[in-house]
């Protein structure tokens, strides 16, 4: 007991292997923060139909001509909160700025008609640098039938098994797709008013597809649907 | 340097010292690493404010004990019953070994603040002060939990030792 420190230090100098895996920590974060953005643009769609209701009963909401007038304010897209850690930046073969306006010019041959942005004169991809991949989102549709859907494009975590965005078990479903990609789909929040449908596509050019859409269930497209598009060879972050 | 890059680096130098605090704070390597995990996502969760402290290890070290503590007031921890009494490790090999038997059969008498004070003073090497700070408390009550412990370790460690020797 003379010297307990020297007996503490020797008391655990025979650690076992660790199975702590840093990687797979850092993943996990990047998954719970790509839930959290995905539920975040859910609330602030909720926010802006229920805003445009309040502000302008009876009044049908800005068409997508209204709002790519001259008179617009600048494009700006909400970034995560600056609590949260940068994730390391992955090597791509163009810069952010060519990887934004190549996906962005991708965009309207993929968007269901009519999808439009309450920010920007057109649906854009940005790059979200504490993610490290590119984010776009977009309304759908019109009264009832109206739904919000975003879009994450962004680098294949090594080693990544095809996984769901929430649900697991018989609630996932995979959707094999041409080229060799693989679809994971899921439905969850169907016990509420405006449920979430997402696809993650797990693509062999190292790239990794992220869709949800959230709205009524009759309003949202089929998974196949959103798969074809988390497929589409423009979608690469390797051109 | 990138904070992810950095993170990596600040965990990867300290890794080792985590987990032989929390073996020394639950006396389980499979818990304790259970216990650093969950202190390590925290820290990344967190790392953009807590990496600007003075001191980010004492972050992590009042993350590891929050969560033990907590770990410890889990239903399925306060009671544990058993057909026959649990057999006692059987070491036949005296030396470093046997110390090490008997140092942690000491600390696992202790209750949990007891034990995280000594693995604070004594492992950690933190003055009374800097232990009070981490565990919230006064400095008098650092003194007077570690008065406490150190007797019972000393009261415990010799009956170790004998039962060891048979």
């Amino acid at each position: 007991m003379d010297d307990l420190s020297t007996l503490l230090r020797a008391a655990s100098d025979n650690a076992p292997p660790t199975g702590i895996d840093l990687d797979g920590l850092i993943t996990l974060d990047r998954r719970r923060r790509r839930t959290r953005w995905v539920t975040a643009a859910a609330a602030v769609a909720v926010i802006a139909v229920l805003g445009a209701v309040h502000l302008s009963p009876g009044r049908p909401r800005s068409s997508p001509a209204e709002v790519s007038s001259p008179s617009a304010a600048p494009c700006t897209h909400a970034t995560m909160p600056s609590s949260l850690p940068d994730q390391p930046v992955t090597p791509l073969p163009e810069t952010q700025e060519a990887a934004v306006a190549r996906l962005t010019a991708e965009l309207p041959a993929l968007l269901p008609a009519g999808a439009r942005s309450t920010r920007c004169p057109r649906v854009e991809f940005y790059y979200e640098p504490k993610g490290d991949d590119y984010r776009a989102s977009a309304w759908v549709g019109t009264g009832k039938d109206e739904y919000s859907l975003a879009i994450m494009v962004s680098p294949a975590t090594p080693g990544a098994v095809p996984h769901c965005l929430n649900a697991d078990g018989e609630a996932c479903t995979r959707i094999g797709q041409p080229g060799g990609a693989i679809a994971m789909a899921d439905l969850v929040g169907t016990d509420t008013a405006k449920p979430q449908r997402s696809v993650t596509v797990f693509r062999p050019d190292r790239t990794t597809v992220l869709i949800a859409v959230i709205g009524r269930t009759k309003a949202l497209p089929p998974a196949t649907r959103l798969a074809t598009i988390g497929s589409a060879p423009g979608l690469t972050l390797y051109p | 340097m990138h904070v992810g890059i950095e993170y990596r680096d600040y965990v990867g130098a300290r890794l080792d010292t985590f987990r032989r605090a929390a073996f020394l704070l639950c006396g389980d390597w499979h818990l304790a690493d259970d216990l650093v995990s969950t202190a390590l996502l925290k820290l990344l969760r967190h790392w953009r404010r807590v990496s600007v402290m003075d001191d980010p290890d004492a972050y992590v070290r009042r993350v590891l004990l929050r969560c033990l503590l907590d770990e410890r007031r889990r239903p399925w921890r306060r009671e544990e019953s058993w057909e026959w009494p649990p057999e006692r490790p059987n070491v036949s090999i005296d030396g470093p070994v046997t110390e090490r038997i008997a140092i942690l059969a000491a600390l696992g008498r202790l209750a949990p603040r007891q034990r995280a004070v000594i693995v604070l003073r004594y492992f950690y090497d933190l003055s009374v002060e800097q232990a009070a700070a981490e565990l919230d408390c006064t400095p008098g009550t650092i003194k007077s939990q570690t008065a406490r412990a150190l007797q019972a370790m000393r009261s415990a460690m010799p009956d170790e030792e004998e039962v060891r020797r048979g």
